[in-house]
């Protein structure tokens, strides 16, 4: 067990260590959440204030799409000098190829948010932080859920032609689920008067997506990785 | 190490699904709000009425159409690779 | 093709072009009245659409697993037919929804999972069609989440609103419409099965091809 939680960390803190020198993931898919958001301010704001509800939405919108854009670009990344067969042919288990995968994306996903939450929270007068453990365990379940698909489909479509295209309509249909919880359960967090048994509701959902998804990954991961 | 990953993985999304069936089931239920508020059609306004048969004939009229419209599509495919294993089959016969 | 398949579309043919008498002269239904006449295609192409979807899963995680192209060859069938019956489905549904609801569209729990569902075996075929070579095996784990993302749309959709009639009325109908309903059950799961093996031989007879180009060179 220990040898497969070794190599999920080599392969993230490779992978983390690629980013950290460039830090090209992080700034593209930033930009373009922002940019996202500012499409949004000007569909949803009117007289000054956004629609009721908005940001919730605003949020997980501008994650799911710069988590695209970071998906793809990962793989993008270890296809260019074909690492990524270089990896899946080293003795490490496929498994823990994908583990250490996903925990990188969802920690540049994670700096992503850290950033785009309080400019949502402020763009919007939304108090996204009026209950902060609340906003990060529905932040990090929802990131993992959507994260566990996106990495297994990106993994699967780096050797796949229309790749760009594709990722989206294979990830986003399966992670609608995990959007709609993340976007309710931030919602309950904004409302005047928090509903607990709500929020924990949707969080507990999330959880279960999360449990189940990552484990299909990890059971099919090897069967789809294999040509 | 990998195969009983494997052995176990499926059990694993299975009390998941279960947990998350549960969850759901635990959780008190909001009342679904539509049933409450449906409004039944002889009360609706004279000029809100929708003569039923302008959507009963379009949707029977669709069902139709899509089955036929698939039917002569894949009978088009069919067709058309039928008529391709005939000449290979053709130039292989050729060939010897 | 196998023996029982031309008097088995004979047959599929004659009781589809007797569905509508039989539907004709059943009775309207007290709230809804002539539009509920929708229910006699709209509910055996709903069912239909969950079985193909069934089918292309179960085919494709057996493809997945085991590695039969017979099995991959029947998902790719199935998704096809799953997007022509969810078609039927999600248009005719609509069409009753407008008179009965008052809309066209609601986000209720069945509508919404029914549309995901399409979506995703409209996913299927296009990465099929697009994805290059090994597009089999994506597409299969594509149709292996999907079925596994049922569950959870359901949950999470039906937690805040449903109107849908739910399937409980089948037993309660009586007999003078239960008659034509199962009728039309019939002719619709012939009319799958025919579909079915008309897909699969098109799949058959294209891998045909491709070792017979192959046995050229």
């Amino acid at each position: 067990m220990s040898r497969f939680f070794r190599v999920a960390w080599l392969v993230l803190r490779k992978d983390l260590t690629v980013e950290m020198r460039s830090l090209e993931i992080v700034s593209t898919s930033l930009f373009f959440a922002v940019s996202c958001v500012l499409f949004f301010a000007v569909a949803f704001v009117q007289d000054g204030r956004a629609l009721d509800g908005a940001a919730a939405g605003i949020l997980w919108i501008a994650v799911a799409f710069a988590g695209t854009l970071a998906l793809g670009r990962t793989f993008e990344r270890e296809r260019q000098a074909e690492t990524l067969r270089a990896l899946l042919l080293a003795p490490a288990d496929r498994p823990a190829i994908y583990v250490g995968k996903l925990f990188g994306i969802v920690a540049l996903l994670v700096v992503t948010e850290i950033i785009l939450l309080p400019l949502i929270a402020y763009l919007f007068q939304a108090p996204l932080f009026a209950h902060p453990l609340w906003m990060a365990a529905i932040l990090l379940g929802g990131t993992i859920g959507y994260c566990a698909v996106g990495t297994l489909f990106a993994a699967m479509l780096v050797r796949a032609r229309s790749r760009d295209v594709l990722l989206p309509i294979l990830l986003y249909p399966i992670a609608i689920p995990v959007i709609i919880a993340g976007v309710r359960a931030t919602a309950t967090l904004v409302e005047p008067e928090f509903d607990v048994v709500l929020a924990r509701f949707w969080l507990s959902l999330m959880a279960a997506y999360d449990v189940v998804f990552v484990t299909l990954a990890l059971w099919s991961f090897e069967p789809l990785m294999t040509d | 190490m990998m195969t009983s990953l494997r052995r176990v993985a499926p059990l694993v999304a299975l009390v998941g699904l279960l947990a998350g069936a549960a969850v759901a089931v635990a959780q008190p239920a909001q009342p679904p709000r539509q049933m409450d508020e449906f409004v039944p059609i002889d009360e609706l306004p004279q000029q809100e009425q929708i003569p039923a048969a302008n959507l009963l004939i379009p949707a029977y009229a669709f069902v139709w159409v899509a089955v036929l419209v698939y039917v002569v599509s894949i009978a088009r495919r069919l067709n058309g690779v039928q008529r391709e294993v005939e000449r290979l089959e053709a130039d292989i016969k050729a060939r010897k | 093709m196998p023996k029982w398949f031309t008097p088995a579309a004979a047959l599929c043919g004659l009781m589809f072009a007797v569905s509508p008498l039989l539907i004709a002269n059943a009775p309207f239904e007290s709230t809804m009245g002539m539009v509920q006449k929708i229910s006699y295609y709209h509910m055996p192409s709903a069912w239909i659409f969950l079985i193909a979807a069934i089918v292309c899963g179960v085919a494709s995680v057996r493809y997945l697993f085991r590695g039969t192209i017979s099995q991959d060859r029947l998902a790719a069938a199935a998704a096809e037919l799953v997007v022509l019956f969810g078609a039927l489905a999600l248009v005719t549904g609509p069409l009753w929804a407008r008179k009965a609801w008052g809309v066209w569209w609601q986000w209720d729990v069945r509508l919404t999972s029914s549309l995901m569902g399409w979506m995703v075996a409209v996913a299927y075929i296009l990465v099929r069609k697009y994805g290059g070579p090994g597009s089999d095996k994506l597409a299969a784990g594509l149709a292996l989440f999907g079925m596994a993302n049922v569950p959870f749309i359901y949950i999470s959709v039906n937690y805040w609103r449903t109107i849908h009639p739910k399937t409980t009325v089948i037993p309660k109908l009586p007999l003078e419409m239960g008659v034509p309903f199962w009728f039309c059950v019939v002719a619709f799961l012939l009319l799958f099965m025919l579909l079915l093996r008309l897909r699969v031989r098109l799949e058959e007879q294209r891998a045909r091809v491709d070792a017979l180009y192959l046995s050229l060179d």
